[in-house]
This record gives structure tokens, sequence and C-alpha cells, in this order.
């Protein structure tokens, strides 16, 4: 499944479970703060669940902006 | 020949922490935050001085009261535990002369966490259908609580100390369930996303907190968690020639409810297939299968003919994988 820009930033705004109007291309972890350890386990099962993606060993620690996530979809060719 | 899952018998710290008990004087953290994000109410906490070994010798007792065995036909140990009583001697010798065991009796530990219980099984399973022994006393139990720093909560909120036996034996009569094959795994790349540094030979001493105590990057063990148990399950039921859709019951180590349900729902298994337990009593490493098996014996979840899989993973990193076929009704 291919997933639009808006719909990668509406699964990260409910993973983070803060409001989609807090989440944009540009967001990093540093902005948000419910964006800790936890909410980056959230991340990870979302990208398996949603879009049947595993990540490569200490790929997950670097998922703390939306330009990560977006960039591992982008690489594994899910993102429209 | 054939080895056999007979029973289980479980046995828990006495002490009950709460999620309230557990944030107070830590900022940032509500005993609801804990609830949510890990789905623990509670866990159980070893005493001072109560080590595993002492978990695992009231386990073994308790098998041995409901008459599943006469402890002089135990032929062979397995204490599996990264809570050991002492450097050396090995928990598996302390406690074979604890709990009476035979002299004749192989003893000995397995060091690994998270998959321990699944090694240990398809080890005992080993030693059965090698005829090597007929009757294995597979004690898993740990007490990371110990190794928690009281204020990491992001570690100290998820683990509970407890032990199991379990009784692997060559008879069929009475058993819980048939062992199957096992596929295991290992990958020492990621050893340092969950360890505890100092103590041993590596690091003796260290001024440094987080050496002292157990560090976890739960960010990249979730990422590894995700990507090997779907692994390990599709190469077991791969050489056991089933599909995911035969099986019956997914057992995975449960790190904690909220992380197993998510795994469930990231593989779009049915809820009503996979397990979910230890709200009340935290993460134990080694026993979290055995005691999950042991509550759907007694509620009796599983149908005799129905076919499980039981998925060890975490620290190491190490996996396995083993099959089951249900007998108990």
């Amino acid at each position: 499944m291919s997933a639009t820009i808006n719909q990668v930033l509406d699964a990260i705004a409910e993973c983070l479970q803060v409001e989609r109007s807090q989440i944009s291309p540009q967001t990093t972890a540093a902005d948000v703060p419910a964006w800790d350890s936890m909410a980056v386990v959230e991340l990870v099962f979302m990208l398996q669940r949603d879009y049947d993606l595993t990540l490569p060993t200490a790929q997950a620690t670097t998922l703390t902006s939306v330009e990560a996530v977006l960039k591992v979809l982008r690489d594994a060719g899910k993102l429209a | 020949m054939k080895a056999y899952l007979h029973s289980i018998a479980t046995e828990l710290a006495e002490r009950v922490q709460s999620n309230d008990e557990l944030v107070v004087g830590v900022e940032g953290w509500t005993a609801d935050r804990i609830r949510t994000k890990t789905g623990i109410a509670e866990r159980r906490i070893a005493a001072a001085d109560e080590t595993a070994g002492d978990l695992c010798f009231r386990a073994a007792e308790k098998l041995f009261a409901d008459g599943n065995i006469d402890r002089s036909t135990i032929d062979a140990l397995i204490v599996c535990t990264q809570s050991p009583d002492y450097f050396l001697p090995s928990t598996a010798c302390v406690l074979q002369d604890r709990l009476q065991l035979p002299q004749t009796v192989a003893a000995f530990d397995v060091t690994l966490g998270c998959s321990g219980y699944t090694y240990g099984l398809w080890l005992a399973r080993s030693l059965v259908l090698s005829d090597s022994a007929q009757n294995v006393l597979l004690l898993a139990g740990d007490t990371y609580s110990k190794y928690c720093h009281p204020k990491d909560l992001a570690v100290a909120s998820l683990f509970g100390d407890g032990a199991t036996a379990s009784l692997i034996t060559h008879q069929s009569e009475n058993a819980w369930a048939d062992i199957g094959p096992s596929v295991l795994g290992t990958n020492g790349q990621g050893a340092a996303n969950l360890i505890v540094k100092a103590g041993a030979s590596r690091l003796p001493t260290s001024e440094t907190q987080s050496d002292r105590y157990l560090y976890m990057n739960g960010a990249e063990i979730a990422s590894f968690a995700v990507s090997t148990v779907k692994m390990v399950v599709t190469s077991l039921l791969e050489k056991v020639a089933l599909p995911w859709s035969d099986i019956d019951g997914f057992v995975f180590h449960q790190a904690n409810p909220a992380f197993v349900q998510r795994l469930a729902a990231a593989y779009k298994l049915s809820p009503d297939k996979v397990p979910i337990g230890l709200a009340n009593v935290g993460n134990t490493c080694s026993a979290t299968i055995p005691m999950v098996l042991e509550q759907c014996a007694r509620s009796g979840r599983f149908q005799p003919g129905q076919k499980l899989v039981l998925v060890g993973f975490g620290v190491g990193y190490s996996w396995a994988a083993t099959l089951l076929e249900w007998k108990k009704s």
C-alpha cells in the first residue's frame, strides 16, 4: 500500500496522540513533547501494521522527525 | 519417540507494586500513562533477600506437590535465568540440592532472557528425543526488578519478578501438549540495546548510573521484535509445512500487554488467537510464556488438537519459536 503525505501525517498524529494540526512535514520530536521513546515504538508498529514495513537495525532510533518517517516510506517505495 | 510438556507451575514474588506507588517522585510520569502505554496495572517485586533461585525453588515444589512427578525420577534440570544466585556455581547446582533431586541429575543454567523458555523447550525436547533424559525439569525465572533503577520508569514500569517450573517428559499420559520442532536464532549486534553493563568481567564496576542498571533502547527492541517475530514464525511454519491460518494460538513473550496487542495488530492476527496476560505481574522475562500457558491451561482456553506457536524474543538479541500441539481438555 502506498500512502500520501497527508495519510502519513494523520498516522503520526495518531501514534503521538496529538492534534493533527500539530504535525507538519517539518515537525520534529523537539516540537512535540509527546514524541518520546514510547511514541517511537508506536511509529515502529504503525509502519509494520499499515505499510508492512520493517526497519533495519539502528534505524528505529532515527524516527525523531516527520521527515525521517517519510524518508523510510519513500526509500521503501511506499510513498505516493 | 515424542517429548511432552506435562504441566507447569507458577510462582510470583509476593510484594505487589502499583503504578501509583511507582510514580511517586518521578517527574513526567503518571499511573494512567503507564497503564495506557504498557497495559500493566501492577507488578510483582522480589524482596531484597529473595532471588530467582528462590522463586524457581518454590515453583518446582508446587509442581511436585501437585503430584505430577516423583522428584527422584528427574534426570535433567535446566534453570533458565539471567538473575543467578551467584556468579558461580550455577543456580541449577544449588537447586539440585535444595530440591533434593538425585545426584545423577544433569543440572545446568541457560543464561537467556526473553527467549529462554522456548530455548529450554527445544533443549529439553532434544534431550528426551535423543534418549539422554526422560524427565526434564525446566525452571524459568528472573528478578529483573533488581536491575532497574527505581526512577527509570521506562524499564521499572515493565518488569516483574516470578518463576515457573515445567515438566518435559517422554510420557504422554496427562500431558498438556506435544512439543514439536523449533526454529532458533541470534543477532549479537543488538546486545547493547538491552543490557546491564557493569558488574561482570568486562566492566566490574562503574560510576555511571546507566551502566549499573538495566538500559533498554525501546525503539530498537520494538523494531527488532516486529521484524524478527514474523520472520521466525514464518520460518517455523515453513519447516512444519503449515500455513499461518492453521495456527490456533500464538503465545508471544509478554513484553507487556500493550506490546503484545500491537504485535498482533501489526500482523493482523485475530485477538482471540493471541493470549495476553501478566497485566498484574509485569514482564518476568524467561517466565512470561509458561505463565501465560499455565493461565490458558487453567481457563481451558485451548482444546485438544489445537496447534500453538510459542515465540520468545528479546535480550541478546535472541529468539526461538516452538510448535505445540495441545492435548489437555
